[in-house]
């Protein structure tokens, strides 16, 4: 990487834009004029409207007045601003739109009403709907009627010698304990971010074209290509500027858009046209950012997206046909934020869906760090496997020769790969295989657990097993079936080294044990929740328990052990490896393992057991270790929670909790200490297995 | 033969993988060497193979098989040095439309590494070189083609590499443009660049090039001065000892890998 042709490029990228008006009318005119322009016509024109509504004087005429002078008088109360005409111009007036309404008093009306005789004709309202200020004449009429029938009642209550409140049996009054952000902030979360996400998509569009498509069609882009500078330096200038206006379109958009809104929000407050609005609109500067700051990694995997097309287009013409499915995106979370549905994992982990649900949250002020965290995360690993396509179509040769084929899925092979030979697997195959066990488990896990309700005993480890095989093995056969991988080197299993193999059956009851007594610990001096993943796998554990504790035990420690291992340590870790130095592939495999437990308290645990295992795998050059080390583990863990669960805690009156000095958990200390210390002797002993089936007696 | 050849390309193939899985051969075993001070002829049909050569050579393309050195430098192992010591012109490389060609060039330059201080001025030198300094702050897609494919050539030459390929540079100009275009390259062979240019015009693989390279179907069918091409297949013109050594290649190389190589040209 050089950042000096970085930046040259970066900045002949920009000159460029700067002076292609379309893209800058698109980046700055919506936001800076054109939305203000519109909201403020809008606003004033409606506000306007409903001030005339409100306040103006209605005129109205009483056909039959002389039936129901009560009513006559009522409708003339000052405050109620009505102008009664009770005149012979009544028949005509309301087509020539002199008279706004016509009420048409039956004969003997006000007698009958307060004697409670309902055998007279309905006092009829005539309108014409089609007229602008009908609308809010109506509501005033209605309501002085309304009052006018309350008066009728009170009258009959008093003839019988009744009070008017027998009609009241409760009294009731709802409190919206919702802040003026929150409410705000639900209108906004409705609006927010569909415009983030489309006009981050616009604003990264015509950049990302300008930049490949139209460099291909004017013949530039091989110029580039025959300069010293690296393809790849050439793609991150190119990125870097789609990216940049990404961010800034969508940025300017927002501050626009939440500035007229507040100003709207202020006009609306004082009138009180509308009643959410009765208590005022306000959202904090912070919140806004916040919500933008949620947005950043979808605008990231936008301009990638965007990029791709570009550069999978040949002309300028296929690029905004490719382009429109493409622009349909950020209408999947117009869709969601319509449908309003509760966070859930799976959503979070769900592209531009995640987007939507977070900022809503944001705005609303429900949002946690963790849900933000998640949704960051995965959005960025998605735009990242974006990133590496692009990468694959412009090292690709088909680049400059558009002419020998059609678009096909051939632009995605690496350059030189013509011959069709079995591979490792590459670091974008490990993200997918990390991406999808999370995600297959957050869908596919609620869908299988009602249909294991009914089938009884055998539920929890047939649950366990399906889900393993959904979520992790499944995904790897098809990752790797597609991708031709090598499966002998993917997954090895031979030689077994013996010396490993006992190391690997003192090691994992030893770490179980120590595991155990760390979680006390954690227990015992945080005192936070225990996570939602651990609840689930504990009620699990609870439910087969009853059934045979063996078969728990054997379940729920031996099937994710190998199939987590042939996951993690197969597919994931030589996809790192391949890219990466051997020691930093084995802890990022071992971070990304402890992560998508999502189990923050037993993060460090889990990352340490994925450094283990991953230097056993490394070592033995065998999976079989590995996999034997790992079952062990989880056997040991659930033993111990079922077997020796309730004497590791003593019962206080608020409840049972840890007992981290009491006899049990120091001897499980010890005994973990113990084995611990002997199996690493033993795997240190043993002898290093190189990749070729030779072995040394080198220490690692 | 007093210069060190600056290309040297050794059995240069590149293969395409058609459709039905069948193997095109658009170049396939190409050897040639090109020497400073001058300019080597590539001629050929269209389809022969003489683009997909010079983009091998241009390193955008990577062979099948064989290899070559361009500029001392190999083009499998150190792509980018060799990119940095050629400058490279098609028929089909444009300039960007919204920037002038001083800013094009400077652009250029600083892409390939030429020393800040001495950008403006190398920038200048070249534009005077090549007769563009009356238009050099007009936008580019307000430039007639000519002009346009006069820039193109200042533009590849901004930072004076000893090497320059140019694949058929004046395909789509009128004869005066081409004319222009023709003497810009005489001079860069006086200056002592190594030129290898590829066309399909007799007279300018008569009157330009010092040595000719007749390709068709990928391969080369016979090399040597224009003199030596005629007095090889017995023929008084270029244009004849051209068809003779073309036609006999044409009826060898069935019409199946005569398709292929039309596409991959």
């Amino acid at each position: 990487m050089r950042l000096d042709i970085i930046l040259t490029v970066f900045r002949k990228e920009l000159t460029e834009l700067l002076r292609d008006r379309r893209s800058l009318m698109v980046m700055f005119g919506v936001p800076l004029v054109v939305y203000p322009l519109l909201f403020m016509a809008v606003g004033s024109v409606a506000k306007g409207k409903a001030q005339e509504g409100q306040q103006r004087e209605v005129k109205i005429a009483v056909h039959n007045a002389a039936e129901a002078p009560a009513l006559v008088a009522l409708l003339k109360e000052k405050e109620r601003n009505f102008n009664v005409v009770t005149g012979a111009e009544v028949a005509s007036g309301l087509e020539k739109d002199e008279i706004t309404a016509v009420i048409e008093v039956p004969p003997h009306a006000e007698a009958d009403w307060a004697a409670g005789r309902d055998t007279v004709a309905p006092l009829t309202l005539r309108v014409d709907r089609s007229r602008s200020l009908t609308g809010a004449a109506e509501d005033r009429i209605d309501a002085a009627l309304d009052a006018y029938a309350q008066q009728v009642i009170r009258e009959r209550l008093a003839a019988k010698g009744m009070t008017p409140d027998i009609l009241q049996p409760i009294k009731r009054s709802t409190i919206d304990i919702a802040s003026k952000e929150q409410r705000s902030g639900k209108f906004l979360a409705q609006t927010v971010p569909m415009l983030l996400l489309i006009t981050g998509m616009l604003g990264a569009l015509f950049p990302a074209l300008n930049t490949t498509t139209t460099e291909k069609e004017l013949g530039t882009l091989e110029t580039l290509l025959v300069s010293p500078a690296r393809r790849s330096d050439l793609l991150i200038a190119k990125g870097l500027l789609v990216c940049c206006c990404s961010l800034l379109t969508a940025g300017l958009n927002m501050a626009s858009m939440s500035a007229v809104f507040l100003q709207v929000a202020k006009n609306t407050a004082i009138t009180a046209t509308t009643a959410p609005a009765a208590s005022g609109l306000g959202i904090s500067p912070w919140l806004l950012l916040h919500a933008y700051a949620a947005a950043i990694p979808a605008l990231i995997l936008f301009s990638a997206m965007v990029l791709c097309v570009g550069l999978i287009a040949r002309t300028y013409r296929e690029a905004s046909s490719f382009a429109t499915p493409v622009m349909m995106l950020p209408m999947a979370g117009m869709i969601v934020a319509m449908m309003d549905p509760p966070t859930t994992n799976a959503l979070l982990m769900t592209p531009v869906v995640s987007t939507t649900l977070i900022i809503r949250d944001i705005l609303t002020s429900r949002s946690n760090w963790g849900d933000f965290a998640l949704v960051w995360i995965s959005s960025l690993a998605y735009a990242g496997l974006v990133i590496s396509m692009a990468a694959r179509l412009f090292t690709n040769e088909q680049l400059v020769n558009p002419a020998w084929e059609p678009l096909s899925l051939k632009g995605l092979r690496r350059k030189g790969t013509v011959k069709r030979r079995l591979r490792m697997p590459t670091v974008d195959e490990a993200v997918v295989l990390v991406l999808a066990l999370p995600l297959v488990q957050f869908y596919a896990g609620p869908w299988l657990g009602k249909l294991l309700t009914d089938t009884k005993g055998i539920n929890a480890p047939l649950f366990v097993l399906l889900l393993q095989l959904a979520s992790v093995l499944a995904p790897l056969l098809i990752i790797g079936t597609l991708g031709r991988w090598n499966w002998r080197a993917v997954l090895p299993t031979v030689p077994v080294n013996p010396m490993a193999v006992a190391g690997a059956l003192l090691v994992g009851p030893g770490l179980a044990a120590i595991g155990v007594f760390y979680s006390l610990l954690y227990k015992t001096f945080v005192h936070a929740p225990t996570s939602q993943a651990n609840t689930n796998v504990a009620e699990l554990i609870e439910s087969s328990v009853n059934y045979s504790p063996v078969v728990a035990v054997l379940a729920f420690g031996v099937i994710p052990g190998v199939c987590e291992e042939l996951m993690f340590r197969g597919g994931v870790l030589s996809g790192f490896r391949r890219s990466l130095k051997t020691p930093a592939a084995v802890i990022v495999t071992a971070l990304l393992f402890a992560a998508v437990h999502m189990d923050w308290a037993g993060f460090p645990l889990r990352a340490l057991l994925g450094v283990v295992l991953g230097f056993l795998v490394v070592r033995s050059a065998s999976l079989i270790p590995s996999i034997i080390l790992h079952a062990c583990f989880n056997s040991c863990t659930v033993a111990i929670a079922i077997f020796l669960g309730d004497k590791l805690v003593k019962s206080t009156p608020t409840g049972p909790v840890p007992n981290l000095f009491g006899m049990h958990a120091l001897a499980l200390l010890a005994v973990g200490v113990v084995l611990l210390v002997l199996g690493t002797v033993l795997l240190l002993g043993s002898r290093v297995i190189e990749a070729n089936g030779r072995s040394t007696a080198a220490a690692l | 033969m007093p210069n060190a050849p600056l290309i040297e390309v050794k059995s240069l193939a590149k293969y395409y993988e058609d459709a039905d899985g069948g193997t095109i051969k658009a170049v396939d075993n190409v050897s040639m060497t090109c020497r400073a001070g001058e300019i080597y002829g590539l001629l050929g049909p269209n389809g022969a193979g003489k683009t997909t050569t010079l983009r091998c050579l241009s390193t955008v393309l990577t062979p099948s098989a064989g290899t070559a050195i361009v500029g001392g430098y190999s083009i499998l192992t150190q792509p980018e040095k060799v990119r940095a010591n050629i400058g490279f012109v098609s028929g089909t490389t444009g300039l960007y439309a919204r920037l002038t060609p001083r800013e094009a060039l400077k652009f250029f330059a600083r892409l390939n590494g030429v020393p800040a201080d001495v950008v403006d001025q190398r920038v200048q030198q070249t534009m005077d070189l090549f007769a563009v300094s009356s238009y050099a702050d007009r936008p580019c897609d307000r430039l007639s083609t000519g002009m346009k494919q006069r820039v193109g050539l200042a533009r590849a030459v901004v930072h004076d590499p000893p090497v320059i390929i140019l694949d058929e540079p004046t395909s789509g100009l009128d004869p005066v443009a081409a004319q222009a275009v023709e003497q810009a390259i005489m001079q860069l062979r006086a200056g002592g660049k190594c030129v290898l240019l590829s066309t399909h015009m007799m007279y300018q693989a008569e009157e330009m090039c010092d040595r000719l390279g007749v390709i068709g179907d990928g391969r080369v069918l016979a090399e040597g001065t224009a003199a030596e091409l005629m007095a090889q297949t017995g023929t008084t013109s270029l244009r004849q000892a051209f068809f003779a050594l073309v036609g006999a290649s044409t009826a060898v190389g069935g019409s199946a890998s005569a398709e292929g190589a039309d596409r991959a040209s």
